[in-house]
């Protein structure tokens, strides 16, 4: 209890510590926390390989923005508004996506994300183009949320709130029954689970928290284009669960503050981020599968997640 | 939920309110100097995409305003100050965008920032700069970045507004010209330079053009464009393409056989380049590029920056982009100059609205600003390559 | 004009056809998404570029070292990527080549600047007219060769002893190891050979697309779209798929708009994945 009071005093302190930009961090970096906890509902409990992760946060971030610059609705309900569009999409999508087989659905995903990219561009009328458009600074109780720091202070309650929501939900049946289905399909629809019904509850989930971190970024940028939802957005969100360990709980927490703040401290580095990301991905997929959770749950200091053990990203072995 | 998380939860959110409650009172320090300003030196933030999708748009434009400010240093400086920069990477998205200026305007406390190479930085980024009140000085051509006009934006480079314009007016420059056809990125670039083309011709020539074909950034092939614009049988071409793809559209236009004029925008000015891409020099016949230069790329005077530009930066690209700059560069020295050694913001602001009919080295005509325009430069020429040379035709068609 | 689109859209085509090849046979043998295969594509581009235009190799010497570079490559992302991970799941391989294709695009960022580069055209540019049609000569090879490369796969996949261990190791692993197949032979050749027919389409494109480090994934996009188009998983698909993307993104493009020439892939997979899932030639039926 102790460790997490002082984590906590420490998080609120921060913008006084360290400043405006160091807030806006922190603030960036809660968003990424809220997408790989989600995406990793879909990726390491259930063992789905999708890449509309990236989309999902678009509709999350178009939708918010959009209803308060077009429509001049408040942020909240702009936000709920975008959470519950993006659930929606991800169901459109999910149900006849989810009836086909592995690859399939990683393909299928790729297409949507680069097809909603291109609606984005084209359907100009809708979302102003390639250009993008500013969002009108957010008003809270009188306050208006037009610096990072005032910012940070509404995301920080909110993304604690959903790691908590995540931690309740993954302990529950549903988290029981996505690792049945992740490490062996076959005995869990043996053993009675409506495989396709949870993989979807998995997906919308994904959606939810995609949706919402995507609502948050709009707030927190007051801009939205179309450039940062494609595919380069999907495989930096694999990064951060990957490295982070997939299918443990505090992995995509880990990984999303490691790789965000890693790469922020690396601003120097140009021309080797492409390099270094790419590196660390395929290190960790190839030598710590567990990512940085896993292995510090194997070695003591952090105690192992009561649910199961994921062994390598994913889990049903290649069929022969 | 566990009682533990119900705890954490309430309590954090107890304590966040309080804070909200205490920062709204809280008020900043003022500070002695000025903001970036010493006794030695004043820091200028630069920030640009030096890695990431559009590279060419980082170290080949923002060194030549380095260039420029090592030079002045060598030379003792302004008011007994030199010049010092910080470069920050906003890889052209505007989350990292927004990063980068807010560790120079915070941690970095810069004066003032010179650079932005990508719109759609730019465009997230404003409101951060308004907000912080200081002084920006941009290379990016988009016009919203300007409009309306706000107390710290400016720009020597020619937005895309005027650029658009000065195409179509170009194009109506040819003789006996009835048909005019247009071919562009459908990005915000491509899109912020045909729109106002095709509304000048539209309002001042009374001319619709007869094709306005879309082409994507990283094609190889422009077949199904080219044989539109063919079939369209257009007098001029006006062509909205980044040099890869200019190239392209060019060898597949010889290909083909488009008989008609071709003018090119400022991205494909340097037309020695696109013969080199496009593999062969026929592609140089029709065509006219609109150039910010005030020399072409081959004239002696020019020659002399490249040469400067080599020997201080042996191993960044040589592209006409560096004037952009370079002319910024010239701007900020002149007005930190006549503000003098008593530096604030504010005075940098007032010396710089005062500018009119400043020659830059490197732009023609006179770069002019004031209370409401921001954006100092509204002359262009148009060159042609004859001969393998160069050569400077000025604001309309000459055959 | 119909005329002009179509043999363009083949031309084009043919490269994403010989793309989507290497991308089914990695996927064929090894049930693998190889996402480095666009990387590998650039690759090929790249290292013709150095071998023929920096180290002026002759032309022929030039492909053959390239090829043999993509057959190195090919084997060592197979030790790399594939068999470490071969216990556990497809998803964890799959990550681990976007991985190293990040790094391999990194690579060549690094190597060879951000620029783009000119291939020296290997003929002239004057195209050549076929009664009423006009091919330029680096089209004229392009398709030549893969249609060649394309023949050549062909029969040694169905008439060679290798291509009958490569079939068996596919599609039953534990029965071709029963007869004595070196099975993690069969998959690492196979990654090598898809990753030979790759560069194999990076030195074609070379000679009329400015070579440049991201000119990987745009071509992995369309030759997967055609793949997909094709049914995932068949050869003839793949083939068949690939030179209808590049023939339909052409008529689209210039009978309906312009627009649609880049986004014509996604809409295409869209499209058959919400229609026919299998696609033209039934996909790859699972055991």
């Amino acid at each position: 209890m102790l460790t997490r009071a002082l984590i906590g005093a420490g998080l609120l302190a921060l913008p006084y510590a360290l400043g405006e930009y160091w807030a806006y961090v922190a603030a960036l970096t809660c968003l990424h926390v809220l997408l790989a906890v989600g995406l990793n509902f879909l990726l390491g409990y259930a063992g789905q390989f999708s890449f509309g992760h990236s989309a999902l946060y678009g509709f999350g971030a178009y939708t918010t923005g959009l209803l308060m610059v077009r429509l001049g609705v408040p942020f909240v309900l702009a936000i709920l508004a975008g959470v519950a569009v993006t659930v929606l999409v991800s169901l459109l999508i999910g149900i006849p996506a989810l009836r086909v087989s592995g690859i399939y659905l990683g393909i299928i995903t790729v297409g949507f994300v680069e097809l909603f990219v291109w609606g984005l561009n084209n359907w100009r009328d809708l979302s102003f183009g390639p250009g993008g458009f500013a969002v009108p600074v957010s008003h809270l109780g009188g306050v208006a949320l037009s610096t990072s720091t005032r910012t940070y202070y509404l995301i920080l309650p909110v993304t604690a709130a959903m790691i908590a929501l995540a931690r309740w939900l993954a302990q529950s049946k549903l988290g029981r029954a996505l690792v049945a289905i992740r490490d062996h399909e076959v005995a869990a629809q043996a053993l009675g689970l409506d495989v396709t019904r949870y993989k979807i509850i998995a997906f919308a989930l994904n959606a939810g928290y995609a949706g919402l971190a995507g609502g948050l970024y709009a707030i927190l940028l007051n801009y939205v284009s179309p450039g940062s939802f494609g595919l380069f957005e999907a495989i930096s969100q694999f990064n951060r669960v990957v490295i982070g360990g997939i299918g443990t709980f505090l992995g995509p927490i880990i990984g999303a503050i490691v790789v965000t703040v890693v790469f922020e401290l690396l601003r120097g580095a140009t021309g080797l981020q492409e390099l270094l990301s790419g590196l660390f991905l395929a290190s960790f997929i190839l030598f710590l599968p567990r990512g940085l959770a896993g292995e510090l749950q194997r070695r003591g200091p952090l105690a192992p997640d009561r649910l199961h053990r994921p062994r390598r990203a994913g889990a049903a072995p290649m069929r022969t | 939920m566990k009682r533990n998380e119900l705890l954490t939860i309430t309590w954090s959110a107890v304590v966040a309110l309080a804070a909200v409650l205490v920062m709204t009172l809280a008020t900043v320090p003022a500070s002695a100097q000025e903001v970036g300003v010493t006794d030695d030196s004043i820091k200028i933030g630069i920030f640009a995409p030096f890695t990431g999708s559009v590279p060419l748009f980082g170290y080949p434009i923002t060194r030549g305003g380095t260039l420029l400010y090592e030079e002045v240093n060598a030379k003792g400086g302004i008011h007994g100050r030199k010049i010092a920069w910080v470069e920050e990477d906003d890889q052209c998205d505007p989350s990292k965008g927004v990063a980068a200026v807010k560790k120079l305007v915070h941690e970095h406390k810069v004066f003032m920032l010179h650079g932005g190479n990508c719109s759609n930085v730019n465009l997230a980024v404003r409101p951060e700069v308004e907000r912080a009140k200081v002084p920006w000085l941009t290379n990016s051509t988009n016009v919203g970045i300007y409009l309306p006009t706000t107390p710290y934006v400016f720009t020597t480079v020619l937005t895309t507004d005027f650029e658009g314009a000065l195409l179509a007016d170009f194009a109506m420059s040819v003789p006996n010209v009835k048909r005019v056809a247009i071919i562009g990125h459908r990005d915000a670039w491509g899109l912020g330079k045909s729109e106002p083309a095709v509304k000048r011709l539209q309002d001042q020539y009374k001319v619709t053009p007869v094709a306005n074909e879309a082409m994507d950034r990283g094609a190889n092939d422009s077949t199904p464009q080219t044989l539109r614009l063919k079939q369209a049988n257009p007098d001029v071409v006006i062509v909205i393409l980044y040099p890869k793809e200019g190239a392209v559209f060019l060898r597949d236009a010889v290909k083909y056989g488009i008989g008609s004029v071709l003018v090119g925008n400022t991205a494909m000015e340097d037309i020695a380049d696109l013969v080199s891409k496009a593999g062969t020099d026929a592609v140089a016949k029709n065509l006219y590029a609109l150039t910010l230069l005030r020399y072409t790329m081959d004239d002696p005077k020019m020659a002399d920056l490249v040469e400067r530009f080599k020997a201080k930066y042996p191993g960044t690209a040589i592209s006409p982009f560096m004037t952009w700059a370079y002319s910024g560069a010239e701007v900020i020295v002149e007005v930190l100059r006549r503000t003098g050694r008593d530096l604030t913001r504010e005075k940098f602001l007032k010396e710089l609205e005062k500018v009119r009919g400043f020659e830059s080295t490197v732009f023609p005509g006179t770069l002019n600003f004031s209370a409401e325009e921001h954006r100092g430069n509204r002359t262009a020429n148009f060159v042609t390559l004859k001969g393998g040379k160069f050569v400077n035709i000025g604001p309309k068609y000459v055959q | 004009m119909l005329g002009l689109l179509v043999v363009s859209g083949i031309a084009n085509g043919s490269i994403y056809a010989v793309v989507a090849l290497g991308l089914t046979l990695i996927y064929r043998s090894t049930r693998v998404l190889n996402f480095a295969h666009g990387e590998i594509f650039t690759l090929g581009a790249y290292l013709g570029y150095t071998f023929y235009h920096l180290w002026k190799f002759p032309y022929a010497a030039a492909v053959v070292v390239t090829l043999a570079c993509g057959l190195v490559i090919g084997l060592l992302l197979e030790r790399v990527s594939r068999r470490p991970l071969a216990a556990g799941s497809v998803i964890s391989v799959v990550l681990a080549t976007i991985g190293i294709g990040s790094v391999l695009k990194g690579l060549a960022r690094l190597l060879w600047r951000d620029d783009y580069l000119t291939f020296p055209p290997i003929y002239g540019m004057q195209p050549m007219v076929l009664g009423g049609l006009l091919l330029s000569p680096q089209d004229a090879i392009i398709i030549s060769v893969s249609l060649t490369l394309m023949a050549v796969f062909f029969w040694m996949f169905r008439f060679t002893s290798l291509g009958k261990a490569l079939r068996a190791s596919a599609s039953n692993r534990l029965g071709a190891l029963l007869v004595g197949i070196r099975v993690q032979r069969m998959f690492a050749a196979s990654w090598g050979l898809g990753s030979v027919l790759g560069m194999m389409a990076g030195l074609l494109v070379a000679p009329i697309s400015l070579i440049y480090p991201d000119m990987g994934f745009d071509v992995f996009v369309k030759a997967f779209a055609g793949a997909v188009l094709g049914g995932f998983g068949s050869f003839p698909g793949a083939i068949v798929g690939g030179l209808l993307v590049g023939v339909v993104e052409n008529l689209a493009g210039a009978y309906i708009s312009s627009v649609l020439v880049g986004s014509a892939p996604f809409i295409i997979i869209a499209g058959v994945l919400l229609l026919f899932p299998k696609g033209l030639f039934g996909g790859l039926r699972e055991t």
